[in-house]
């Protein structure tokens, strides 16, 4: 009966979720001269930038990597998706608050819209990545198969795993404005414990007493079971394991559900905090 | 028909909101999370037949609003119930949620969403809106480009598409120039007499008098009259004469 009822609200303001995220597709690129192609080249490049730093100065190269530039910029693409959906989602509810106290509608279609705007730049950046992909390919760098069409299971739980931490967020930001600064900080220290630009086995060579536990929270890190699995096609061409398809999902899972209960229990309140 | 059971709505006085993490220690270790208590709705009761136009008449801060948003459903009472059969059209704010950015023709397709009209609805009623819009070379121009008289007559000509079964009305609005004004108050005085169940809140006794068989007398959240039109405005008139 009461999920009935939300299916049917929810199918009645699909169209309003639809409209919002092409809103803010429209709006994002509507006063620049190559409009969508940016959504292409910003991560190329910024992908570019990062290789030729890190590669060069840094030498973040590993043997157990076997493609620099594949291995960092899919760790780019994915926790910039991860990044932006997190940010704007945070902020929805209490961006739209006149809009909250005027017209009655589902509360949760802010923060899922704005995961599902990411989502959409997301495509593009994914396009840059194959685009890095298929040249090393043909350079015969990377293995190019048939597994690349698991790759969407990955992203699939990943945007899921967004949306429920997207919830969390923008109710909590409702009662503390202060999860503007402290979700910048933390996301920050979240990009420096995934392994994005460095190697993992990078930080198990360090000999000091508390590594194996930081190396333990890293293989939890959801983000990182939603890169590594990626990493695990595209790096390696080979079907990734089975706990990692159970783990990746457990996670997406675990946080939507978080995500639902928490954002039900607290959106009556939300009309005080204004 | 709306019934409103019994219905209070209790607010927490602006001064004691504690919205950031800091206020909250900093005020919680000198014990002033006290929360002033406001009762801005206490124990308002009333059923409104189908196709009855109820005024609701009150000073400033009497509680009005918050009742009009309780009925729509975007508050929901701290204790009693609403119910709502039909469907609902708040005419509290026009234009809620346009993007500046988005042209004309795009901004009709993202209100409308907003105030839950369907696609198909949309499409078919488009033109509809621009011929009362009278706007018809500016669909294709950004609204940021608009003015404000002319924002304010596209949003007019969206709110105002649909015959709804309730409709909650905050004053006649009436929008830009003079013809446009008088066009859209002759479209919402038919919107009202069109047979839909209407909350009618305004602070002209005339309107209210042309335009309701009822009224409801509010008065710092409380029901202090309810019945006939001339009885309720007479009374509240008096009242505000004595102030």
């Amino acid at each position: 009966m009461f999920l009935a009822d939300s299916i049917k609200v929810f199918k009645n303001y699909s169209y309003l979720l639809k409209q919002l995220v092409i809103r803010d597709f429209k709006v994002k690129y509507k006063r620049s001269v190559l409009g969508v192609l940016w959504s292409v080249l910003n991560p190329l490049f910024t992908m570019l930038i990062m290789f030729v730093v890190f590669s060069s100065f840094f030498n973040m190269k590993s043997p157990s990597i076997k493609n620099y530039m594949v291995y960092l910029l899919s760790g780019i693409v994915l926790f910039n998706f991860f990044n932006e959906a997190t940010i704007l989602s945070l902020g929805s509810v209490v961006g739209n608050f006149n809009l909250l106290t005027k017209v009655y509608m589902p509360k949760y279609i802010f923060p899922l819209s704005k995961v599902l705007s990411s989502a959409v730049n997301f495509m593009f950046s994914l396009l840059a990545l194959y685009l890095i992909v298929i040249v090393q390919a043909i350079l015969g760098l990377v293995p190019f198969n048939l597994t690349n069409l698991l790759l969407p299971y990955d992203l699939v739980c990943m945007m899921i795993f967004c949306i429920g931490l997207g919830l969390v967020l923008s109710t909590l930001t409702v009662f503390f404005r202060d999860m503007y600064y402290i979700w910048g900080v933390l996301i920050t220290a979240w990009m420096y414990l995934t392994p994005i630009m460095y190697p993992l086995d990078l930080i198990e060579k360090n000999s000091s007493s508390f590594v194996p536990f930081v190396v333990t929270i890293m293989k939890v890190n959801p983000l990182y079971q939603f890169i590594n699995f990626a990493r695990t096609i595209l790096l390696n061409g080979s079907v990734p394991t089975l706990g990692q398809f159970i783990f990746v999902l457990a996670w997406a899972l675990i946080m939507l559900i978080i995500g639902i209960l928490f954002f039900r229990s607290k959106q009556d309140k939300f009309v005080y905090y204004i | 028909m709306i019934i409103v059971d019994n219905v209070s709505m209790k607010f927490n006085l602006g001064n004691d909101k504690v919205n950031t993490l800091k206020e909250y220690f900093v005020k919680g270790l000198k014990r002033q999370i006290k929360h002033d208590e406001f009762w801005a709705l206490k124990n308002i009761s009333l059923e409104i037949n189908p196709g009855e136009v109820l005024g609701l008449v009150g000073t400033n801060g009497s509680g009005k609003s918050t009742l009009l948003k309780v009925i729509a459903g975007v508050m929901k009472p701290t204790k009693g119930t609403v119910v709502r059969m039909g469907t609902i059209a708040p005419m509290i704010e026009l234009g809620a949620g346009f993007d500046m950015e988005l042209t004309a023709r795009e901004n009709v397709f993202l209100n409308g969403a907003i105030l839950g009209y369907k696609k198909q609805f949309l499409s078919d009623k488009y033109d509809e809106i621009v011929d009362f819009s009278e706007l018809h070379q500016f669909m294709d121009v950004p609204v940021r480009n608009f003015s404000s008289g002319m924002v304010a007559r596209l949003a007019f000509s969206i709110a105002t598409l649909v015959a709804p079964q309730i409709l909650l009305v905050d004053e006649i609005l009436s929008v830009g120039d003079a013809p446009f004004q008088q066009k859209s108050e002759q479209k919402m005085m038919s919107m009202i007499n069109g047979g839909a169940t209407v909350v009618f809140v305004s602070h002209s006794s005339a309107n209210v008098r042309k335009l309701c068989t009822r009224a409801i007398w509010i008065d710092h959240g409380e029901n202090k009259m309810i019945g006939p039109v001339g009885e309720v405005l007479d009374a509240y008139k008096e009242f505000c004469d004595n102030k």
